[in-house]
């Protein structure tokens, strides 16, 4: 492996130039993104969901995080880590959570105007379950940590009050893990809970 | 004989045991339970993007249900490190609903030494002391002079980072320089200054490397120092004792060899043997060797002492006293304070800090009454760290689109997070010992009970209370407090099975970590402790090894052992 000569070097530019030890970070970043993870590390395979439920998918999570500057969450493969969280990660209830939001979403899709009026039921989004997804799996996407954040893997230097200016962009990474929880929490935009209209169910 | 000496156990005590004694000019064969780790090489996740791991490090939880339901209480457990924890299923114990222990295990050359949180404290001589000022638990049979030596010896050779901070009640050590405090840190330290007399708030002193050090480099700042570090930036035996000892010559490691029990011999009143089954393929063997270290972590060197009968009384030869397996510690962990603190949005910390702050316990110093006094004995400190939120925090609420993206695309507002660790006091009924069923290799499984007393209750509305009122007087808001204590063992600081102790009649081992019953068997894993302070115990753990192997080999060189 070059990895542990390469970091070497890192870590010993990082005492005289911390500037030059973040670009060679940013080198090594890529060079270890080509090496291929060892095998073991591979995401399940799954099944996506039948076609007019994917791509209602599809829609919905690039409704909450679209292309700008950036590509966005379609783009970034949040419908297929739904997908596979749905199949290997969630419990049988959130599982349907997240299927009775779904149904939800294609009921407001069909039933035409402005998406970003219809998926609302006053200010509460219809679909918290998959926004929380949408937003865990676009921020952990190379897409989402490369393009639309600032990942650096391995940073070289310390600066433990470095100036955050205008264009900076926050890090992708959380170092000390990230814990997903599908637990319904209290929701800021309304003390009641969330109005699921039956007709709107049957609608899907 | 196989060798000089048989170290039982790889991880942060039994490296050292393996370096201190071939470094002596002595063979050591040095016996592992779990596989083979090769440092760096099999560090499979270092350096991982969210996106080259399985479940973006959000860990396969359904496998943890199934197989890890002990390991996955840890917070933070995920597909990034799971590799490190063992399978519960393969490597059963006894618990109890109303008395629960989690066993935090990690079976694999390096052990828990590749996991742990590298905090390094030095016990203080109020430490060592504090059972004779206030009459709860047993006396050390040593003073902090009688260690303070073998500190300054494994500080300089593991590399600790940290300021020389003049506290009497948790001395100042060999360090090197500090990473430094964000300048939130800064904030809430001069706060602490102004309004919170003789509660200092320094920097964490951590066994992490600032400088170079041999072949080890100084920290890269990755961050997630739990999946390993291919440059030895951090100390752990696969970066530091193992590569020494290796170099005498001296050393021969077996893995995949789980120790039953010690052949004990009641005529000399020493082990001869160490009874070894192949984890693999269950076969048994018994190897000779004149001294024996067990540091095979505080609950499986219990186990083997408990299981290790002299067969002249057929129970335990190390348990005269009947305090093994009793007096089960864990740190006073779980209540916390979290705050929001307004302003500093222009400042970014740049890298990933693998340490933070440290509150040095504040409580019942004086012994005198005063206002340190509180309603309870002892004491615990603080380990925290300021930073700014992420992108999580867009999981909640309810805006979508352009707003949403836009909104995540810089931090957050600062945090300010304070988590409490305080001592926990010695009971006879927090206590592990050999249930009836056998395991898959027909070891006698262990049986762990252990409860939280009243002293740990109040202890832990206090960190709560405590740390409501520091956050606030530093501005904080949206201040979210716990007093909440899990189970024991979350800590992962179990301590003081086979504790240290002057009478053999009271304690398991006496002042060089020898067991009272038995001349040439050291425990100098987290077992020997007779008290656990509120301070991180590895570096003590350490400290200790070193100072009995010294002995051991001056021991062998008499011709005593």
């Amino acid at each position: 492996m070059h990895r542990r000569e390469t970091l070497k070097w890192i870590a010993a530019a990082a005492l005289v130039a911390p500037g030059a030890a973040r670009a060679m970070a940013g080198h090594d970043h890529h060079a270890m993104a080509a090496d291929a993870a060892p095998s073991a590390l591979a995401p399940p395979a799954y099944t996506p969901f039948a076609p007019a439920r994917h791509a209602a998918l599809d829609r919905l999570v690039d409704l909450i995080i679209p292309a700008d500057t950036t590509r966005g969450a379609k783009e970034a493969g949040v419908t297929g880590f739904i997908e596979m969280m749905h199949q290997h990660w969630m419990s049988p209830e959130e599982q349907r959570r997240c299927d009775a939001e779904l149904d939800l979403v294609m009921a407001a899709f069909a039933a035409g105007g402005d998406p970003a009026v219809a998926l609302y039921d006053g200010r509460r989004f219809k679909a918290p379950t998959l926004r929380k997804l949408t937003v865990y799996g676009y921020y952990t996407s190379e897409i989402g940590a490369t393009e639309e954040l600032d990942l650096n893997l391995v940073p070289g230097a310390y600066d433990a009050c470095a100036a955050f200016g205008a264009g900076g962009r926050a890090p992708a990474l959380n170092v000390w893990g990230i814990s997903l929880s599908l637990d319904p929490g209290p929701r800021a935009a309304d003390a009641a809970p969330p109005a699921i209209a039956p007709a709107a169910k049957g609608a899907a | 004989m196989d060798a000089d000496v048989i170290v039982v156990g790889s991880g942060i005590s039994g490296g050292w045991a393996a370096k201190e004694l071939t470094e002596r000019g002595f063979s050591v064969l040095l016996l592992e339970r779990g596989r083979h780790v090769e440092a760096g090489t099999d560090y499979i996740t270092e350096h991982l993007a969210p996106f080259q791991l399985p479940y973006r490090g959000f860990g396969d939880r359904r496998r943890y249900a199934a197989r890890k339901p002990v390991q996955s209480r840890l917070a933070g457990l995920s597909d990034a490190n799971d590799h490190w924890f063992v399978d519960d299923v393969d490597n059963p114990y006894a618990t109890h609903p109303d008395a629960e222990f989690a066993w935090i295990r990690g079976y694999h050359l390096g052990g828990r030494s590749i996991t742990w949180g590298r905090a390094s404290f030095r016990l203080s001589p109020l430490n060592f002391s504090e059972a004779g000022r206030d009459g709860h638990g047993i006396a050390w049979p040593i003073t902090y002079d009688d260690l303070a030596p073998w500190y300054a010896h494994v500080e300089r050779f593991i590399g600790v980072n940290g300021d020389r901070d003049g506290i009497a009640t948790l001395p100042d050590g060999e360090f090197m320089p500090a990473h430094g405090m964000n300048c939130v840190e800064e904030h809430v330290k001069a706060v602490l200054a102004e309004k919170f007399a003789g509660r200092p708030m320094i920097n964490e002193r951590s066994a992490v490397l600032t400088r170079p050090l041999g072949d080890r480099q100084p920290c890269h700042y990755c961050g997630p120092c739990i999946r390993g570090c291919s440059t030895g930036s951090y100390f752990s035996s696969e970066s530091s004792t193992l590569p020494a000892a290796r170099a005498t010559g001296r050393l021969k490691i077996m893995t995949d060899a789980i120790v039953d029990s010690l052949v004990y011999d009641p005529a000399t009143r020493r082990a001869t043997g160490v009874r070894v089954i192949d984890a693999k393929t269950k076969a048994r063997t018994t190897l000779g060797a004149r001294v024996v270290f067990l540091n095979a972590s505080t609950l499986g060197t219990t186990q083997i002492l408990l299981n290790s009968l002299d067969p002249a009384s057929g129970r335990s030869f190390a348990n005269r006293s009947d305090a093994l397996g009793r007096y089960l510690m864990d740190h006073v962990m779980g209540p916390f304070g979290l705050a929001t603190i307004p302003g500093f949005t222009d400042r970014m910390p740049l890298g990933n800090r693998p340490s933070g702050i440290y509150i040095p316990r504040f409580q019942n110093l004086s012994g005198q009454g005063g206002a340190d006094e509180r309603p309870f004995r002892r004491g615990y400190g603080y380990q925290g760290s300021a930073s700014r939120q992420m992108w999580t925090r867009g999981g909640e609420g309810e805006d979508i689109g352009p707003a949403l993206k836009h909104r995540l695309r810089t931090p957050g507002p600062w945090q300010m997070f304070i988590g409490a660790m305080g001592e926990c006091m010695p009971y006879a009924d927090n206590r592990a010992t050999l249930g009836k069923e056998l395991d898959r290799w027909g070891r006698p499984l262990l049986d762990v009970a252990f409860t939280w007393h009243a002293n740990e209750h109040a202890m832990a509305q206090d960190m709560a209370v405590e740390a409501k009122a520091m956050l606030e007087c530093a501005g904080g808001t949206d201040i979210v407090t716990s007093a909440d204590l899990g189970p024991g063992g979350l800590a992962i600081h179990e301590m003081g099975t086979a504790r240290m102790g002057a009478d053999p009649a009271q304690a398991v081992l006496d002042a060089h970590n020898r067991c009272h019953d038995a001349a040439n068997v050291f425990v100098t894993d987290g077992a020997c402790m007779t008290a656990s302070a509120a301070q991180n115990p590895s570096l003590t753990y350490m400290a200790l090894t070193a100072r009995a192997a010294a002995f051991a080999a001056d021991q062998m060189k008499q011709g005593a052992l």
